[in-house]
Order: C-alpha cells, then sequence, then structure tokens
C-alpha cells in the first residue's frame, strides 16, 4: 500500500533526502526572485534591466569625471581613474547588499503566500543580482577605459574576483544580521544610515594601506573590508603599489557575520509585521 | 422528595491535549508510524560540526602537538658619522651616530634569505634540527605532505624564523622557533653572527668603492698635470726662451741701464761741446751715444711690435702657465679629499649592536593550547548553527506544499 507522501511530515525531524530536495528548490526559488527582483525593479520600459548594471556606471564614471575634474591625486601614485574605479564598484556592491537587506523581509512579506519561499531566498536573491550586477558595471566601465589605456591592465583575475566574492560575501553576512536585526526592534532600523555613514572610513574605499603612516597599517587592517578592498585592487594594480591582505580572514569574518546573521533570520521569520 | 430530583453533581473531567500533532487523514488510509531514525541520522550535525572538531583539536592540541621554543634577540644596526665631515648637516647632527635604516631593511631581509638557510644548513645542522623526534607529525620538516627540496624547506624556514623591524625604533627583533629551546638559541646566535658578518661585507664594499674612486680622481691629476707640464717643455724648446716674464724683466731692465748710460753720455757730450768744441773726443762720444740708442732700439724691438717679439709669446706663456696652476692645483685637492676618504672610511662604517643576546627560553610559546582550542570550539558552534539553520530552512521548502 502506498504511504502518502505527508506522512513524512510527522517525523520533527530533517532526514537528508528531504534537505536535498529542500535544496533543488531553494536553488529555483532563488533564481525566479533573482528575474523577479531585476523585473520588478527596472522593468521592461526604456533600457529595462541594463539599468542593474547602469545604476552603479553612472555613479564610478560621475565619481571618476569629479575627482579627475577636480585633480584629486589621493597622494598616490595610483592614476585617479583606476582608483576611482576600483573604490566605486566595490563601495557600490557593500552599500547595495547591505542597504537591500534592511528591511528585506518586511518588504517581500506577501512573497511568503507562497509556500515554497523563505526569507533567506529573498535575502539571498538581492546580494546574488547585486554581486553579479556591480560586477558586470565593473566590466562595462573598466573596458573602454583599459582599452584607451587609462586603467592598468587585470593584473590578477584570481584575486580580483576573489576579492570582489569575499567582500560580496561580507556583506551578504552583514546584511543577515541587519535584515534579523531590523525586523526584531525597531529602534536598530534607526541606527543602520548613520552607523553606515561612519563606518565609511573602515571600508578602504578612499586609501590604500600603502599611504597611511605604519603605524596606522595595524589598526585599519582590522578591517575585513580594508582585506577585501586591497585584494580586489591587488588583482587590478601591479604588485609594486604594495597591497596588503589576507583573504583568510575576510573569510573567517565572514563566516562569523553569516552563522551569526543565519540564526537571527532563522528566528526572525516569526517575528515579522506582515503589512 | 425534592432532594431526589436534583440533578447528580457534575463530575469532573480531566482536559487532555492529544499526543498526536493534528493531520487530517482520509478514511482509507491509516498513519504508520514513522520508524526512528538512527542516532547518527539524528545528531550526525552535531556529531561533525561540532563534537568532532572539537575532540580532534583537543586531541591534537593536549596529546600530540609538541612544545614549540621561542629564542628572541633584538639589534640595531648603526652606522658612525665620520668626523672629517664639516658641512651644515653634520654640524645638525649632534650625535656621532645614526641609524642606517636601509641597511636595517637589508639585514632583516638577509636574515630572511636564502643565503642565512644555506649557511645555517652548512654549519648549524638545521635539517636535523628541524627533524627532532619530539617534534610532532604535523610541524617536523619533512612532514606527511611536504616536500624535502630546498624551496619547501625555505618556506618551512620562513615560518620558523621572523625578523621584524620597529618602525618608530629601527629595533629588529629576531625570532627562531625549535623544539628544544636550546636548538633555537644556537640558531639564533648563529644567525646573529652572519648578520653581523653582512654588515662587515657592506662595509668592506663601501670602503673600496669609496677609495677606488678618490684614487682615480687623484690618477687623473697627475696625468692633466703631467700633459701640461710636456706641452710647456715643447713650447719652450719651440721658441728657444725659458720664461717671457723674466726675459721680459731682465730686457726692460738691460735698457733702462743703456737709458743711463746714455744720458751721462749726453752731459758728457754737451759739456765738452760747450768748454772745447773743437775736441776731437766729441765724435768719439757722439759714435758712442749712436751705437747705444741703436743697441735701445734693437731691445724695445725684441720687447714688443713684430712677429719674434716677447710680447706675442707672452699670451701663450701665461695660458700654459694658467693651465699648469690648474692641474696642480686640482691634483692638491684630489689628493687631499683621497686622505679625506680613507679617514672617513676608516671612521663610518656600519655596525650590527645587538640589544638583546638570544634568549634560552624555558617556557613552550607555542602551540597556544587555550587560544587555539576557544578559536575551534567558536568557529565550530558558528559552523554548526549556520548548518543547522541552513537546512531547516532548505527542508521548510519541502514541508509547505
Amino acid at each position: 500500500m502506498k504511504i502518502p507522501d505527508f506522512v513524512a511530515t510527522f517525523a520533527d525531524l530533517q532526514p537528508a533526502a528531504r534537505i536535498v530536495e529542500g535544496f533543488a528548490i531553494q536553488r529555483r526559488v532563488i533564481g525566479a526572485l533573482m528575474i523577479r527582483e531585476a523585473m520588478s525593479r527596472f522593468g521592461h520600459e526604456n533600457l529595462g534591466f541594463f539599468w542593474l548594471m547602469g545604476e552603479p556606471l553612472l555613479l564610478t564614471v560621475g565619481v571618476m569625471v569629479m575627482w579627475t575634474a577636480v585633480g584629486n591625486t589621493h597622494g598616490g601614485a595610483v592614476d585617479v581613474i583606476p582608483f576611482a574605479l576600483s573604490s566605486y564598484s566595490l563601495l557600490t556592491l557593500w552599500r547595495h547588499i547591505v542597504g537591500r537587506s534592511v528591511h528585506a523581509m518586511r518588504q517581500n512579506s506577501s512573497l511568503i503566500f507562497h509556500a515554497h519561499i523563505r526569507f533567506l531566498d529573498i535575502l539571498i536573491a538581492r546580494a546574488l543580482l547585486e554581486t553579479i550586477g556591480v560586477f558586470a558595471a565593473f566590466l562595462i566601465a573598466y573596458a573602454p577605459l583599459a582599452l584607451l589605456g587609462r586603467v592598468p591592465v587585470i593584473h590578477d583575475p584570481l584575486a580580483l574576483c576573489g576579492g570582489w566574492l569575499l567582500g560580496a560575501w561580507f556583506a551578504f553576512g552583514f546584511g543577515l544580521v541587519l535584515a534579523g536585526l531590523t525586523e526584531l526592534s525597531e529602534a536598530a532600523d534607526r541606527f543602520v544610515a548613520p552607523v553606515m555613514y561612519i563606518t565609511l572610513p573602515l571600508t578602504g574605499a578612499f586609501y590604500m594601506v600603502e599611504w597611511l603612516p605604519t603605524t596606522m597599517h595595524d589598526i585599519v587592517l582590522w578591517s575585513p573590508l580594508v582585506h577585501a578592498f586591497e585584494m580586489f585592487r591587488s588583482g587590478l594594480f601591479p604588485p609594486e603599489y604594495g597591497m596588503k591582505w589576507s583573504a583568510p580572514y575576510i573569510a573567517v569574518c565572514a563566516f562569523v557575520l553569516t552563522a551569526i546573521g543565519m540564526p537571527l533570520v532563522h528566528y526572525a521569520q516569526t517575528h515579522v509585521e506582515y503589512s | 422528595m425534592a432532594q431526589q430530583l436534583q440533578p447528580p453533581p457534575i463530575k469532573e473531567i480531566e482536559l487532555k491535549t492529544l499526543d498526536v500533532q493534528g493531520q487530517l487523514v482520509a478514511a482509507d488510509c491509516f498513519v504508520v508510524a514513522p520508524a526512528k531514525p538512527s542516532f547518527l541520522r539524528r545528531h550526525g550535525l552535531l556529531l561533525f560540526a561540532l563534537v568532532l572538531p572539537l575532540l580532534l583539536s583537543g586531541l591534537y592540541l593536549g596529546v600530540i602537538a609538541a612544545d614549540r621554543y621561542v629564542s628572541e634577540a633584538q639589534f640595531v644596526v648603526r652606522s658612525s658619522v665620520g668626523l672629517g665631515m664639516e658641512t651644515a648637516a653634520a654640524l645638525l647632527q649632534t650625535q656621532g651616530q645614526t641609524r642606517a635604516t636601509d641597511e636595517n631593511f637589508a639585514v632583516s631581509a638577509y636574515i630572511a634569505s636564502r643565503d642565512a638557510l644555506e649557511l645555517l644548513a652548512e654549519n648549524e645542522n638545521l635539517r636535523a634540527v628541524i627533524a627532532r623526534p619530539e617534534g610532532d607529525f604535523i610541524n617536523v620538516f619533512p612532514n606527511f605532505h611536504s616536500h624535502t627540496n630546498k624551496e619547501a624547506l625555505f618556506r618551512y624556514y620562513k615560518q620558523m624564523v621572523t625578523a621584524t623591524i620597529d618602525s618608530a625604533s629601527g629595533i629588529t627583533t629576531v625570532e627562531v622557533e625549535a623544539f628544544r629551546p636550546e636548538d633555537a638559541k644556537a640558531i639564533n646566535e648563529a644567525l646573529l653572527r652572519y648578520a653581523e658578518a653582512f654588515v662587515n661585507r657592506l662595509n668592506a664594499r663601501a670602503r673600496e668603492d669609496a677609495l677606488a674612486y678618490s684614487n682615480q680622481q687623484v690618477a687623473e691629476a697627475t696625468a692633466e698635470l703631467a700633459q701640461v707640464e710636456n706641452l710647456f717643455t715643447r713650447y719652450r724648446n719651440e721658441v728657444g726662451m725659458v720664461d717671457a716674464a723674466k726675459e721680459t724683466a731682465s730686457t726692460m731692465e738691460s735698457i733702462s741701464r743703456l737709458m743711463l748710460e746714455v744720458t751721462k753720455l749726453q752731459v758728457v757730450h754737451e759739456q765738452t761741446a760747450a768748454v772745447t768744441p773743437q775736441s776731437p773726443s766729441l765724435k768719439a762720444v757722439q759714435e758712442q751715444i749712436n751705437s747705444l740708442r741703436g743697441e735701445i732700439n734693437r731691445l724695445r724691438g725684441r720687447l714688443a711690435g713684430g712677429d719674434n717679439s716677447i710680447a706675442s709669446r707672452l699670451g701663450e706663456f701665461e695660458k700654459l702657465t694658467l693651465q699648469r696652476t690648474i692641474a696642480a692645483k686640482r691634483l692638491e685637492q684630489a689628493e687631499i679629499s683621497r686622505q679625506k676618504a680613507r679617514q672617513e672610511a676608516e671612521q663610518q662604517h656600519l655596525y650590527l649592536q645587538t640589544i638583546v643576546r638570544p634568549n634560552l627560553s624555558d617556557h613552550a610559546k607555542y602551540p597556544r593550547r587555550m587560544l587555539y582550542f576557544l578559536a575551534t570550539a567558536l568557529l565550530s558552534f558558528f559552523l554548526y548553527t549556520t548548518l543547522r539553520s541552513v537546512f531547516s530552512i532548505a527542508s521548510e521548502h519541502v514541508t509547505r506544499r
């Protein structure tokens, strides 16, 4: 006699088979959510989906033009244009991922009507979309500048992509914590904007460690984001600029944030205010 | 009777929740209690993500890991500035000694180099030191996965020996790690010796360079002076004159002497002519005056005017004399600066000043058992919570259908 499917649900356990099946569903859900997210944000009007890359591209190019016009050399041997390109690409990624995580669960609570969609899927989809989109924007800005010779040819693609992905992971972990906290506490929401602004110098977007006095090196290198920026730059610039970074350090920091954020999101699922 | 009509007292019943979870089940189907999953199924995650790492790290740190001792030494590379420097910079430097920053970096780079490693392997039996039997299987060299070639040894060496420069004080700290404290001390002492030898080689090289330059300067100046003298001699032979200036002076003297003579004779002539106009000596005196005047004119002609006059050669003589003076000055200067360079090379050299001699440690600094264990515990706990959340969220996708 055939035993109905739901019988399995009686057990308050998660057999491996169900987890595997769950992952398969989750993968499809995330894929679908990414497309939905891109469509709902940009639609089919004018450039449509291209705006995913266009937005960060506009910002990066704008800043590059502005810095060049002002003649801001940042005191280093690095040219303004490649420096602005590397800084603003990764900074945009960081701000977008973190920014879109705040209240992400509340904003999308209507999606939970679909049984297959969980809040984590929404967060992952958003982070992935930003990671891909902003990196595409970076490449679009990079290609013509490299052809014109204004930006050095990518020195180490592995460090470039590794720095980008590790930076994205760190931002995702931070976003998870914020997504959980902002659902659990109204007050947390008020702190996000000031904290993000004040910690801007700790991101390493506006300087390279090498430019700072030696005594400052040990201090700024506590920040995993500085490591991510330096790693990303060491992929773009030749090694004589003296980038200092440690990939395991970013990974451990990102992992710890994910480890705090993941249970927090799991717990906060039941505390979302449905609007 | 009325009492009999009263309803019987309500019996209190116990309200109980059902043990089973509410599920609506079709009438023709029955619920099979799922087989109790195995222990591994229920606690596998906890075991693999939390208990196993803790057990392994506890086993390694508590039982297997060998003590590693650290010997520490500190030194600074100084350069004494020569006393012969009379420049403003030397006056501004109140101390006779300064810190040699570049050489500090050079020495610490040398300590962490393949050259130093090679010397240690030859003289200090390094390969035996790092393969001591008390070492544990992960930290010895060669261990179970490493190669035994020089490159792998160098990688191991860079973890074993560290030289760090404190940028504020310029003090270099050398730390050597080994399984036995006396090994660490011996290697550290050997490294300090090699560093000192390296500094001395730098000194010898700098000294050689400085002296070679000034020697060359002296040789060039000498050659130039000899060449000018040569030219001078050739010109003297050519014109048959040793010194134009002296020649001029002596000619002028002769002229003035002759003029005096002429004046005297003229006076005699006029007296004689006035007293005895018919004197026969008048003619002789006049003759004498004429010949003297002729001589004066000849000498004047030699001094100036004409191609063979002294004045026309005086220019060439002056030029050559000037050249000779310059060449002599230059030789003198070169000789002085050679003396100075020699003096400076004697006085100004680098030396390695040991601040802290390598110590014999009686406390194993590594492994930091408590710290490593706590780090493992924290990270594996995080791993466990993360995986549990990820798995339960993943399985939630299936439950709600």
